[in-house]
């Protein structure tokens, strides 16, 4: 397969913003003035982002998911934010999800900070409050346990997931052109 | 197919996003929480849900048989959870996309990990093989499908029905060779006891080969102390999110 064979999609299934993201209109996007999406990034159909989970105690606009630019958020993977208690109290803390991020079908991500560059396989858990630096890889059907801290460069896999190897140091421009390949090619029928 | 008739008796202060899918005879208690797009469907039983549990998202809790389906309160069910066991004790975490088999009951306090598949034996049975004398026969029986772990949650259905259809004890050597298999051990129900922790060991051949490990309760004040607060914030901030549902 050609690497510029362009992917389609139905115009009538997504919807394009003004900055370039493609959001797909079966997406169960909640709390969606809490989300920032950084610019032609893709959700495709069926995942579910819950942006009504924000940090107690605040008013006013805040940002619960920060997603960076060229993500790809695969089918019917659910993004929320991670919980826990601190000095008594309970809250959701905001999630941060870098550029050229992108996350399989069918995976749960609770993580507190995916750096960028991060590939997450398909069927994966991504366990709350797991903190997973630049250009990581988490290989499909692994389970990342909760608090877990994944090293830049390194792909993990398994459940509970552990180091299996070291990504080549070309990998930041190897993924970064992949995800800027990928928009390129994500075009309507 | 019979259609399912929805019969709804929930509790005060219960918490129910608009896009929850609710169906059949349903129970849940008061202070329950319900996410969006989560699924309660009592399919041929009834379902009662005890107070304080939380349901997250694009949880399935269904009930396939015709007795009730009891769960007590207090309880977690995280992410993608597919939940169809017949009895489920107070204060137990499911972590998410864990499944529970319909023949596995759980008691109090226990922690099922996440992407588990909890059967009653975690391997299937193979197909037995037909008594010495039917040798000949042999070549042309349907050996008993195995199940393949992604759909082990339908094994206990399968095990049902096949009891029903026993062999005959003597064949005689004309015949042609019957299709159906050779009969099952009945099905038993497992128990999973209080205070169990449940998870796929780093070496799990299949998400149904898991350990076991008995919690000694330590930190349960802690747990007991977060869950509560979680409900206290759940119940403030996700009708500010969400369009909720009104029951009368």
């Amino acid at each position: 397969m050609s690497s510029s064979t362009p992917i389609r999609y139905s115009k009538s299934d997504y919807i394009e913003t003004d900055t370039g993201n493609k959001v797909a209109k079966s997406c169960h996007i909640k709390g969606p003035s809490n989300i920032v999406l950084g610019g032609k990034t893709i959700i495709q159909p069926g995942v579910m982002i819950r942006g009504d989970l924000r940090r107690a105690g605040g008013s006013g606009p805040a940002v619960v998911i920060a997603v960076g630019k060229y993500c790809v958020m695969g089918e019917n993977s659910v993004i929320r934010p991670p919980c826990k208690t601190y000095k008594g109290v309970f809250s959701y803390y905001p999630m941060k999800i870098g550029d050229y991020v992108s996350i399989g079908s069918n995976s749960i991500v609770e993580a507190a900070s995916i750096g960028n560059g991060v590939e997450i396989g398909k069927n994966c858990i991504i366990g709350p409050l797991t903190i997973i630096k630049d250009n990581a890889r988490i290989a499909d059907n692994s389970i990342v346990g909760p608090g877990t801290i994944i090293p830049s460069l390194g792909e993990w896999g398994g459940s509970p997931a552990r180091p299996t190897v070291t990504l080549p140091e070309s990998t930041p421009e190897l993924i970064e052109a992949k995800a800027k390949a990928y928009y390129a090619r994500f075009q309507p029928e | 197919m019979a259609t399912i008739k929805d019969a709804f008796s929930i509790g005060s202060k219960c918490t129910i996003v608009h896009d929850a899918d609710l169906r059949g005879d349903i129970t849940i208690g008061s202070g329950s929480v319900l996410h969006p797009r989560c699924s309660i469907v009592a399919y041929s039983g009834p379902i009662v849900i005890g107070s304080n549990c939380i349901i997250e998202e694009t949880v399935i809790i269904v009930n396939r048989t015709k007795g009730v389906m009891r769960i007590g309160d207090n309880n977690h069910f995280q992410v993608g959870c597919r939940i169809e066991s017949p009895q489920i004790g107070h204060s137990n975490i499911f972590n998410p996309r864990c499944r529970t088999s319909p023949l596995i009951t759980i008691g109090d306090h226990c922690s099922i990990g996440a992407g588990c598949i909890v059967l009653p034996n975690p391997f299937p049975p193979p197909f037995s093989a037909p008594p010495p004398g039917e040798e000949e026969e042999k070549e042309g029986a349907t050996p008993m499908q195995e199940e393949p772990a992604a759909a082990a949650a339908e094994e206990g259905d399968e095990a049902d029905r096949d009891p029903s259809s026993p062999r005959p004890p003597s064949l005689p050597p004309k015949d042609p060779p019957l299709s159906t298999p050779a009969p099952l051990p009945a099905p038993t129900t497992m128990h999973i006891p209080s205070h169990s922790t449940l998870f796929l060991s780093s070496t799990a051949s299949s998400p149904s080969d898991i350990r076991t490990r008995v919690w000694s309760g330590e930190g349960s004040g802690q747990g007991k102390a977060f869950h509560l607060k979680h409900l206290e914030y759940l119940r403030e901030m996700v009708p500010r999110g969400n369009k909720l549902r009104m029951f009368v």
